[in-house]
């Protein structure tokens, strides 16, 4: 594998890429970095495709939240393809398909090197598979192509976007696009022009408590999945690091229970987005392998399962549906927390390491980063498998309430954001007092 | 040769179980040590995430809705 990769190493030196800051740079200007960035992602939601006067069917819903995009408009794949190759390094990285030894930078290099180059193909084959599954209707050879290259485009722009956000801002690109996308859903769907609100409130004017009702649901539903998922995001394990001698837990090392952060979840979600995209394609050019659809609805095959129940309704008429979904989603966060584990080094062996280097004095305990290890493997994979496990039962449980913007959607927005605000934190205190920064680094 | 392999089969089995058991485990003791957020913390965060939310939100608000309405406009007479 390493030879593949000296070989194409000329090609991914070729690929034009944001310049990495020489100098440390300061809050203030990350914040400016990031902010640009943001704007842009929205305005860019609001330039609508030259589609020839083509209509939009609007069964693509399940594409918007976890790409961040906006059906019709510029990033209509919005972070389809970055999600995408990101789901195909680390299911090649993780089962040892590739076998790459991601400590060493160099190698690291190479790993991001290809995952943008993937980046790039897919958001031309992403835009393929989208006009070739219908999103636009019949159209022209010629009009198709054009179609083609404009979701291209926009999907690269906002490669080099969260490049931008990564290199120079706060937090990562992917991040802060699902975070605004969703948050933007919730307050577009419930204050907008035709928001949830407005109508609730026309219901109840007009005394319609049943139609009030349907309105006011999905609102309630954002507000109890914000809640739930804020008190899973606390929930810390204090692992002991005491030495057995020694009575009493002597150093607790606090872990988040919430450990593998929410990318597992993520590369789920688009997964799933991902298996409906091929079978919407697949059924159109007739070969319904993976389900048939019926107005951009899937009726059978693994299909049907794979797509979210969003709201009770859904859920109340086919429970089998919501169940097999639920344990899918479940599944799969487990095997995509755990690659994730590895591939960003939070195993026990390089988390020992960094303890280890910030010579977390122990009492009582030899400063082998060993001991430390073998102390840390013991609950580092019951947490990661636990954590990935519940993160996937919360999503799913999420989606069912027809939370504004999927239940899923604010799970991690909730995550995404408090993250961005650690990061902040950190930000301003390694400004104030650098040598405090160093030691707070985990 | 037959029933060593079944006795292999069901050593394997054996063994897959008890590694089960282990982790299980592994996960009640990590439960034991789950240290649920204070009340205070909680509000904390609650607030921090809350504000930051509703910031993305209006500042994509003020962004879209203003734009589709011109877009309406545009298109209806366009």
């Amino acid at each position: 594998m390493e030879e593949f990769l000296r070989k194409i190493r000329p090609i991914l030196e070729y690929i034009p890429e944001v310049k990495r800051p020489e100098r440390e740079i300061p809050f203030k200007e990350k914040l400016k970095w990031t902010g640009i960035a943001l704007i842009l992602y929205f305005i860019m939601g609001t330039i609508d495709l030259y589609t020839g006067g083509a209509q939009i069917p609007p069964v693509f819903e399940f594409w918007q939240t976890v790409t961040a995009s906006k059906i019709g408009t510029l990033i209509t794949l919005g972070i389809g393809p970055i999600v995408t190759a990101g789901i195909i390094m680390q299911l090649l990285v993780g089962a040892e398909v590739i076998k790459l030894d991601l400590s060493n930078p160099e190698n690291r290099a190479l790993f991001q090197g290809l995952q943008k180059l993937l980046a790039i193909l897919l958001s031309f084959f992403e835009g393929a598979l989208f006009v070739g599954a219908g999103a636009f209707g019949p159209l022209s050879p010629l009009m198709a192509i054009l179609l083609i290259l404009q979701l291209a485009i926009g999907a690269i722009l906002l490669i080099y976007l969260d490049e931008v956000v990564s290199r120079y801002g706060i937090g990562s690109g992917i991040g802060l696009f699902i975070a605004a996308g969703v948050s933007q859903t919730i307050f577009v769907g419930a204050f907008g022009p035709e928001g949830y609100f407005w109508k609730f409130i026309d219901a109840l004017i007009q005394g319609a408590l049943r139609v009030a009702l349907e309105y006011i649901l999905p609102i309630l539903g954002t507000i109890v999945v914000f809640l739930i998922v804020v008190y899973a995001e606390c929930l810390r394990v204090e692992i002991p690091l005491a030495h057995g001698r020694i009575r009493g837990a002597v150093g607790k090392y606090p872990i988040k229970f919430i450990y593998v952060s929410n990318l597992p979840v993520i590369f789920t979600a688009a997964l799933f987005a991902n298996i409906q995209l091929w079978a919407m394609f697949l059924d159109k050019i007739g070969f319904p392998i993976l389900g048939r659809f019926i107005e951009g609805r899937p009726v059978d095959g693994i299909a049907y399962y794979f797509t979210t129940p969003y709201g009770l309704s859904s859920v109340l008429s086919d429970p089998i549906h919501a169940i097999v979904y639920t344990i899918l989603m479940v599944i799969f966060c487990i095997i995509f927390g755990i690659f994730w584990v590895e591939t960003a080094g939070l195993d026990a062996a390089s988390m020992a390491r960094r303890l280890g280097s910030l010579n977390m004095a122990i009492k009582g305990f030899r400063k082998s980063t060993k001991a430390i290890e073998q102390r840390l493997k013991r609950y580092i994979m019951p947490i990661t498998v636990m954590s990935s496990a519940f993160i996937g039962l919360l999503a799913a449980l999420a989606d069912f309430t027809g939370a504004l913007g999927g239940g899923t959607g604010v799970l991690l927005t909730v995550s995404i954001v408090y993250r961005l605000y650690e990061q902040i934190i950190q930000e301003q205190i390694s400004e104030l007092h650098p040598i405090l920064a160093k030691l707070l680094r985990r | 040769m037959e029933n060593s392999k079944d006795g292999g089969l069901l050593a394997l089995i054996q063994r897959k179980v008890e590694e089960l058991i282990a982790f299980l485990n592994q996960c009640k003791r990590v439960l034991m040590v789950l240290r649920k957020p204070t009340w205070e913390e909680y509000v904390n965060v609650a607030k921090v995430t809350g504000l930051g939310i509703c910031f993305l939100g209006t500042l994509g608000y003020m962004i879209h809705v203003p734009i589709t309405y011109l877009k309406g406009l545009v298109k209806g007479s366009g």
